[in-house]
This record gives C-alpha cells, structure tokens and sequence, in this order.
C-alpha cells in the first residue's frame, strides 16, 4: 500500500515537472517574434474563439503576432486537448496530425539513439579489454590508433560516404546505427571516460584490500563498474541523440531528425515545440534512470558538497 | 630507432602547417586572375574536372581550389569564436559550483546540469528557427551550452584540491580567495585540463560549424566552408567516390573538403589527448 | 630448518619525471617458520612499500625491478619474483617495465597465495572493504574461500558438506538480507569468527555496510576475514594505527592469542614500539627504504643493549622521551642512490662524536656494510665494523 502511494506520488511529481519545464518552453519560443508570427496564423486558424476577434487575417503579409493571452489560453487548450484526447494539433505546413511523431518517427529515433549507445559502449568496452591486456604490442596498439582514426570523422562525412558512396538508397538500420556509434568522436569519447573510469578503481584502496584477500575481482567490481557504466551511457546520450537527428537527414530516414530539420526550414514552429518536448521527456526518463541505478546499486552515504 | 620515434609527430605538425598556411592564403586572398574567371553556368553540369586554367577544376561557379582554400579561415574563425565563451562560461561556472553551499552555488550546479542534457545540436536547430540567426551567434550559443564539459573538470579538480593540505596552507598564509583559486588552483594544478578541453572543443566547433553549414542553416551569401562544400557536392548524382581519382566523375568536391575536416579534427583530437596522457602521468596513474 | 619467507635484494623503484627513486632498495631478510618479524620506522620509510611489493599489490610505475622472494609453506615452495627479468629491462640506467605482461604474470601466481595461504591486513582497514558489499557477504566469499575451514567441528553432525552444497548455497553478488532464521555452516562460521574478534552482536555487524561501522570495527572484521581461510602466513600493517588506548591493548592481547595458538608465522609492520616488542621474535629497522639494522626483539628493544645503530638508538629515544629531539632530526627521503657515503651522516651523532679521521672517510665514502655484532643481529654501520670497538 505505501509502495502504491510512492508510485502515486512519484508520477504526480514527474507530471508536475513536466508541465513546469513544457511551460518554460513554450515561454522561451513565444518569446521569438518568427514564432509569434507564424503560431499567431495558426491560433487564428484553428481556435478563432481565442482572439478577441478585431484581428482579421487577409494575406500572409499581415501582422499576425497576437496579445500574449492569447497564446496562454491556446496552451491551456492544447495541453487539455492532449491529456483529453491525444490530439497534439496540426501541422502548419502540411496540415496532418502531429501525433503521428509518436508512431514511426519517434520508435526510430529512439532505436537508433539507443542501440548507438548501446554499440558505443560496447565497442568501447571490447577496446578497454584489448587495451588492457594486450595494450603492448604494436598491433593492437595501431588498431586502438586506427579506430580512433575512424572515430574523429564528422557523422556528415561518414554517413555520405555510407550512403552516396556505397550507393545504398535503403540502408538497414544497423548502419547508421553504426556510424552514430562509432563517428563524430562519440567512440573515443566512451572509450576515454571508461578507462579513465577503471584506473580510478583500479587505484583505490579497495581494490587493493580485495586483491590482497584473493577475492573474485569480477564479483567485487561489478556495482561500481555497472554504476560507472551507466553514468556514461547517460553523460553520451545526448550528444548521441543530437547526432542521430543529422545521421537521419543525410541517409533520408523518415524520422524525427529529418522531421526537425525540415520544420526548422519550413517555419513550422508547433511541430518544433512538439519535438522539443519529446526530446525533453526522453532526456529526463534517461536521467531519471541513471539516478534510479546510482540510488539502487551504490550504498554509500551522498556526499553533498 | 629514436629518429623514428621523434618522426611519430610529423604528420600532425605537417598538417597543422599545411593548414595555418591556407588560412594564411585564404586571408590574404591572393589568386591568379584566371582562377576566378569561370565559364557560364549552364544547367547540365554543375562541375567541371580539373584543367590548365583551374587545377582542381570548377564547381557551382567557383574554382574549387579558392573555396578549398578560402574555407580554411572560416573553420578557424568558428573554432576561435566557440572558444572564448567556452572558456569565459566553463570557468566561471566550475568556480561558481564548487564554492561553499549557497544559493550561487546551487545555481551554477543546475545550470550545468541542465545544460548537460539536452543535445546541442537541437538546441541550435530550434534557436535558429525561433530566432534566424548568422552562423556565428550559432556558434557563440555553442560555445556557452558547451561549458558544462570544463565547469566539470574545474568543479572535480577543485575539489580534489580542497581536501589536500596545501591549501590549508595557502588559507593559513592569509592568501586572498580568488590567488588561491585562480594561480594555485586553476594556474598551477589545472592548466593541462583546460588546454587539452581547448582542443578538444576546437575540434567540436569545427565539426559543428560544418554540420550547421551542411544544413544550410544562418549562412550568409558568399560564406565559405567544407560543409558547405560537401552539401553541393552530396546534390550532383553522377559523382562518385569510388571511381580513380583521374576520372572526370570522381567526387572531388566532396574528397578535399572530407580530408581537411578529417585531418583537422584528428590532429586537435590527437593532440588534447596527449595533454590528458601528460596529466594522468604526471598523477602517477598507470 | 629453512626458513619460511626468504626475501633477497628486493628493489622496489618509482618514477616521477625522469627521475627513479627508490622506496625500497636491497631489502633482504628472511622469516623463520613459527616467527614474527617486526618492521619499524618512520612513516615515509619503505615500510609498507615492501611488504605490498612482496606479494605485488604495488600500484605504481614501475614497482618492483629486481629481486627474490620466496615462500616454503608445508605443502611446497613458491617463488614470486622468478619470471620478473623477463618484463624488466634496462636502458641507459633507466628501467621499463611491460607492466601489462607483469601484471598477468603476478596475478597467475598471486591468485593461489593471497587469501589461501598468505593473508595481509593492510592499514586503514574502513578503506580496504569493498564499500559496496555488506559484512557478511565479505566473510561468506573468504570462508568459502577454505572450504575444509567451515568443515570444522562447528558443522553439525548429520549434516555433511560437500563442496556443491556450498556453490548452490551460495548467495548472487547483490545483497539479500541475512536473516536469524537461515542459518547455514557459512554463517554459524562467520559469527564464530565476529565472536573472535570481540563483537558482541555479530549479526547486527553482519547486516552493515563498512561505512557504517568505526574504523576499530572494521579493523577488527579485517583480522577476522584474515583469519577465517587459517593462513600460514600473516601479514599486519599498522593494525594499532588509528585506535583509541583500550581498543589498541584488547587488539594486542587478541593477536598475541592468535599467535600463540594457532602457530602461524609473519609480518607485523608498527611504529608502535611497546606492541612490536610485545608481538614479534625479531625487528627489522628501516630508513629510507634501507634495512639498517636487524636483530631479535629483546636486544633491540632493550634500551641498554651496548650494540646499537645509531638511528635504533634515536627512535627508541624519541618513542620513550624527548631526548630524540635533541640528538637532530632524521628525515626519511626516497633516494635517487646517486651520492657516495653513507646518507644518515649528517644527522648521525656517532659520525659528530668520533674525531678518527680514518673512520670518518669511511663515513663519508663508502656505503656502510652490515656487520654481525652478536648471534643473528646485524648492523649496517661502519662503527661495528670490528664489534662496537669504537665508542
Ligand atoms: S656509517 Fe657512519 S654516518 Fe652512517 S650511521 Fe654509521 S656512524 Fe653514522
């Protein structure tokens, strides 16, 4: 029962922050006078009853930046409009429903995003290992060399080479997967923070006290390094998920990037604000695991400094 | 056996000198007449292979060796840009959240965390809807939504410092705050962290000024750039990569400026990692 | 008999910016079975450096470059050290070490020691336990470590355990609360242990994390996984360090206890004089990562014992008075070894008292020798070098 209420709780707070950050969102882009504009065109298109009604729309020429109100009214209406009945409005350009971003775009984006991370890290992890056992000879370290060749590549040359270059119109999922996982340095990156990661625990104490009673370093390593592990994935996931978005402008994947991208060049500002949230709920559900893990798994007391 | 050692930095060196010398070039804009005289643009081709009269040929109605060339400075340019409110942010932000407990500190402590989450490539696309911007101001924005990266490692080394005892001593010496912090702290113990995260941003904001320019976003009239150079060169079908470099469809437009944005951000890769190799050692980690 | 531990020449080195320095350099002693041995000196003088790089827990670039050690238990004889030449080389003085190579080597063989048959206790016990396992999760993995240990007569009769009892029973690495009704062999052992080191409560101690207990606790629990795979070996770093008064005189009399009863042989590492004196057959003194001085217990502690190196002379001073201060100041360093002479000359009164000039130029150079000056003690001085003929 008290577990139930938490949970309660706990989702009423997660609701309430999400209101609270979606707000401030949509202050910062009413705050552009571009978007004023062009949700202004909208507002009176489709909820009229909003406006006082002495403005009239004649031509795209007119000056359609409505009184603040306004716009908070049409929030209101439109946050109740979604909790109601789903419905997240129009598209100002081509007039479909936007809800249709949580269908295909949306899965994926969010594949792609994690399975890159989830490759990343992997790699990262075999590369740890052979640095770590085999770091020596010279083979393995022009290999380590070479793919951190590889990973300084920018995701738009990768990605052209991939597509222009292999000539393949529809490429699998596991390629771009690929390229976010390896290029625009995100590979080195992982790499670093995780071996930086493991020399911290190999030069603790308690390493130390475990080597010295003969204890099994895999059972004794695998919170600390499962916690380390998971800091990363979370500290990488954005710049993955930003690289996600050009990856599928350049290999033409009908998914959120390709979506941002060409509503950003064709000034539909509602399909932004829709995107900037879906963005903002993944990245607090990322966050929100991540410290969820950290709470679980580590025992020690916070240090609050 | 030490000659080769020694040789190991060539590359790099050599690249970075062939590249101060284009931006030098690109700069002084200094080219033969017969380069910038091009021939009618004419719908069927939009490139033409190399000549006497032009040496790597003629793409969009430019020479391709004065956009080559004249792209070096604005990579430079973007990457100097990024720099400085990185630097300005980065250390104001890791001073301000490893101070005592307060309200300041609590501050800087959200905002860099917030900053941390959201990917900053989004973060520019949508401030550039909203607000239409040129590519610099982009590139600025990029600069302060990086800085969490440095505050991070300022925030860590100074309060790794903190609980050694020289700093007590210093205290006790009755040096003034902002000595402590910025000589003994910043000056002396963490100059490796913020000249490798120098290079590293360099690198970033190269990368992200070509990705800005590929989308064609805050771009100017006449601005020069790889990115750009590689967009025009991704909407001719009939080139190609994987043809000899002396076939008159191999894709050279986008071959020279994938081998500058490479080199470039390998090299500053390279090097910012080899300060970090410095400081581990000199910690006396393995 | 031969002895149980024999170390020769043992050079430990470490690097900090093109210079090499040595925390320990030549250390040779050995330990007979059924013996403890003490080492003394100040902190900053090699002490702990050794005995970790007796066993290779050292952390640090390049760690041990040279030497020999080597175990004779009941059951046969280990050498450490024996592949070392092949990862170490020298190059214009300086050495390179494969520390990749070293490391899996050392493992390979630490693997069976540490933990089985040779148990160390390091200092600051709070930092050593894993701070993300419970207590009782320590001791379960070191008795299951020994399994002939729990085989004991505390294993009810009727109720035989065989080793894949153990390995079913055995509990995942995350934790799952031990509670008063699941008692098992594994944990009537682990509170047989607690009772041993003086807990009175054992399964409240078992439930904790080591951040939740004091720093003497978890002391305590140390010697207790110590003790739970019956080592033939013990090794004790600092074990009184950092205990109030009362802790530290029940913690000698429980190691004096164990000692007496279950014969083991060791190491004990203090600048505790009175509980060095009261522990161990002999004392090793150190300075500078050098041995100086070696001998049994009784002499050196005596404090009228004619024969004594001039450094000796000043700790047991300074343990008993403030008399050390006035004799000048030795500071321990880590040494380049590049100067000649001996290095404790400008501190040394015996060096300040003597007028002889042939025996000050041996002073100044040449690196004094050991000399035997009584049945198994030794001196590295050149004052001795006819025993103690100059005074
Ligand atoms: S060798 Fe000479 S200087 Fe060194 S301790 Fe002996 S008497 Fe003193």
């Amino acid at each position: 029962m008290r577990s139930l209420l938490k949970i309660a709780v706990f989702g009423i707070q997660v609701m309430a922050l999400l209101l609270v950050i979606t707000a401030i969102e949509f202050t910062v882009f009413v705050s552009s006078p571009a978007a004023r504009q062009e949700m202004g065109k909208y507002i009176l298109k489709y909820y009229p009853e909003l406006v006082d009604g002495d403005v009239v729309m004649a031509s795209q020429e007119v000056d359609t930046r409505l009184p603040l109100m306004a716009y908070w009214r049409f929030y209101f209406l439109w946050m109740t409009n979604i909790l109601k009945d789903w419905n997240w409005g129009y598209s100002q350009f081509s007039g479909e429903p936007l809800s249709h971003l949580w269908g295909y775009p949306l899965r994926t984006t969010l594949l792609l995003a994690v399975m890159g991370l989830l490759f990343s890290t992997g790699i990262a992890l075999f590369l740890v290992f052979l640095q770590r056992n085999w770091g020596e000879s010279r083979p393995v370290r022009w290999f380590l060399q070479g793919t951190r060749f590889v990973s300084s590549i920018h995701y738009i040359i990768l990605a052209y080479f991939v597509y222009y270059g292999l000539n393949l119109k529809n490429p699998p999922l596991i390629i771009p997967v690929l390229i976010i996982a390896v290029g625009n340095g995100v590979l080195t990156d992982t790499l670093d923070l995780i071996s930086e990661d493991l020399k911290n625990i190999f030069s603790s104490r308690y390493y130390q006290g475990i080597r010295a009673r003969g204890s099994n370093v895999y059972r004794h390593l695998a919170k600390p390094f499962t916690i380390s592990l998971v800091r990363i994935m979370n500290a990488k996931f954005p710049m993955l998920l930003g690289g996600t978005f050009i990856v599928e402008y350049i290999m033409n994947i009908r998914a959120m990037g390709l979506e941002t991208i060409q509503a950003v060049l064709q000034d539909d500002h509602l399909k932004l604000l829709v995107i900037t949230f879906l963005v903002t709920i993944f990245i607090l559900s990322s966050n929100f695991f991540n410290r969820l893990v950290q709470q679980k798994l580590d025992p020690r007391p916070v240090i609050e400094i | 056996m030490r000659k080769l050692r020694r040789l190991k930095y060539l590359p790099i060196g050599a690249f970075l000198t062939v590249y101060f010398l284009l931006i030098l070039w690109g700069w002084l804009d200094i080219f033969p007449r017969q380069w910038r005289e091009v021939p009618p643009r004419t719908i069927v081709s939009q490139y033409y292979p190399p000549s006497v009269a032009h040496p790597l040929g003629i793409f969009f109605q430019k020479d391709l060796l004065i956009s080559f060339v004249k792209s070096a400075p604005s990579s430079f340019v973007a990457g100097t840009i990024t720099l400085l409110p990185f630097l300005v942010f980065g250390i104001l932000l890791g001073v301000g959240s490893s101070m005592k407990q307060g309200s300041l500190q609590q501050l800087c402590h959200r905002l860099i965390e917030i900053m941390n989450a959201f990917p900053k490539l989004v973060v520019l696309l949508i401030y550039a809807a909203l607000f239409g911007v040129n590519i610099y101001s982009l590139l600025i924005l990029f600069g302060i939504i990086s800085a969490p990266k440095l505050a991070e490692l300022i925030r860590g080394k100074i309060l790794e410092l903190k609980r050694e005892d020289f700093i007590d001593a210093t205290i006790a010496l009755g040096l003034p705050i902002r000595t402590i912090v910025f000589k003994h702290i910043l000056w002396y113990h963490g100059r490796n962290i913020v000249a490798s995260q120098i290079f590293y941003i360099f690198a970033m904001a190269v990368l992200m000024e070509a990705s800005l320019s590929y989308l064609n976003l805050g771009i100017r009239y006449g601005y020069y750039s790889w990115g750009l150079m590689l967009h025009y060169a991704t909407s001719v079908g009939h080139l190609s990569f994987f043809r000899w470099p002396w076939h008159p469809d191999f894709n050279l437009p986008a071959v020279l400026p994938s081998v500058g944005l490479i080199g470039l951000t390998y090299c500053l890769m390279y090097i910012s990692r080899l300060i970090q190799e410095r400081e581990m050692q000199m910690k006396g980690i393995l | 008999m031969k002895p149980l531990l024999e170390v020769e020449n043992l050079t430990v080195a470490i690097q900090r910016q093109n210079q090499l320095l040595y925390p320990a350099y030549r250390v040779q002693f050995e330990v007979e079975v059924g013996e403890f041995v003490g080492i003394v000196g100040e902190s900053g003088s090699g002490k702990t450096v050794t005995i970790l790089s007796l066993l290779g827990l050292e952390n640090f670039y390049p760690g041990v470059i040279g030497g020999q050690v080597r175990f004779r238990f009941r059951d046969g004889e280990v050498s450490i050290l024996d592949r070392l030449d092949d990862f170490v080389r020298f190059q214009n003085g300086m050495p390179h070490k494969n520390v990749i190579g070293w490391r899996r080597s050392i493992h390979r063989i630490s693997r069976n020691l540490l933990g089985r048959k040779v148990a160390i206790i390091l200092q600051d016990s709070q930092k050593t336990l894993n701070p993300f396992l419970k207590i009782h999760q320590h001791l379960r993995e070191m008795i299951l470590h020994n399994v002939e240990t729990a085989r004991q007569p505390q294993n009810p009769p009727g109720r035989p355990l065989s080793l894949m009892s153990f390995v079913r029973r055995q509990q995942p690495a995350f934790d799952t609360p031990v509670s008063p009704v699941a008692l098992d062999a594994v944990q009537e052992e682990a509170i047989r242990l607690l009772r041993r080191v003086q807990f009175r409560e054992p399964m409240r101690v078992m439930n904790a994390y080591p951040h939740e207990l004091s720093g003497g606790m978890c002391q305590r629990i140390s010697i207790a996984l110590a003790l739970a795979t019956r080592p033939e070996f013990l090794v004790l770093d600092e074990p009184t360090t950092g205990l109030d008064v009362t802790l530290q005189a029940s913690l000698t009399d429980l190691l004096f206890e164990i000692r007496q009863r279950e014969s083991m042989s060791g190491i004990v590492i203090s600048h505790d004089l009175p509980f060095i004196s009261r522990i161990t057959d002999r004392v090793v003194v150190m300075f500078s990562g050098e041995i100086w001085e070696i001998g049994p217990v009784k002499e050196i502690m005596h404090p009228e014992f004619p024969w004594k190196h001039p450094y000796t002379r000043f700790l047991l001073q300074s343990a008993t008075s403030h008399q050390g201060a006035r004799n000048g100041v030795f500071v321990p360093r880590l040494e380049q070894r590049k100067r000649k002479g001996c290095i404790l000359r400008a501190e040394c009164p015996l060096y300040r008292q003597v007028k002889k000039a042939a025996f000050r130029k041996k002073c100044d150079t040449r690196w004094p020798e050991f000399f035997q000056v009584y049945p198994r003690h030794h001196i590295r001085c050149w004052a001795f070098e006819n025993e103690g003929s100059v005074k």
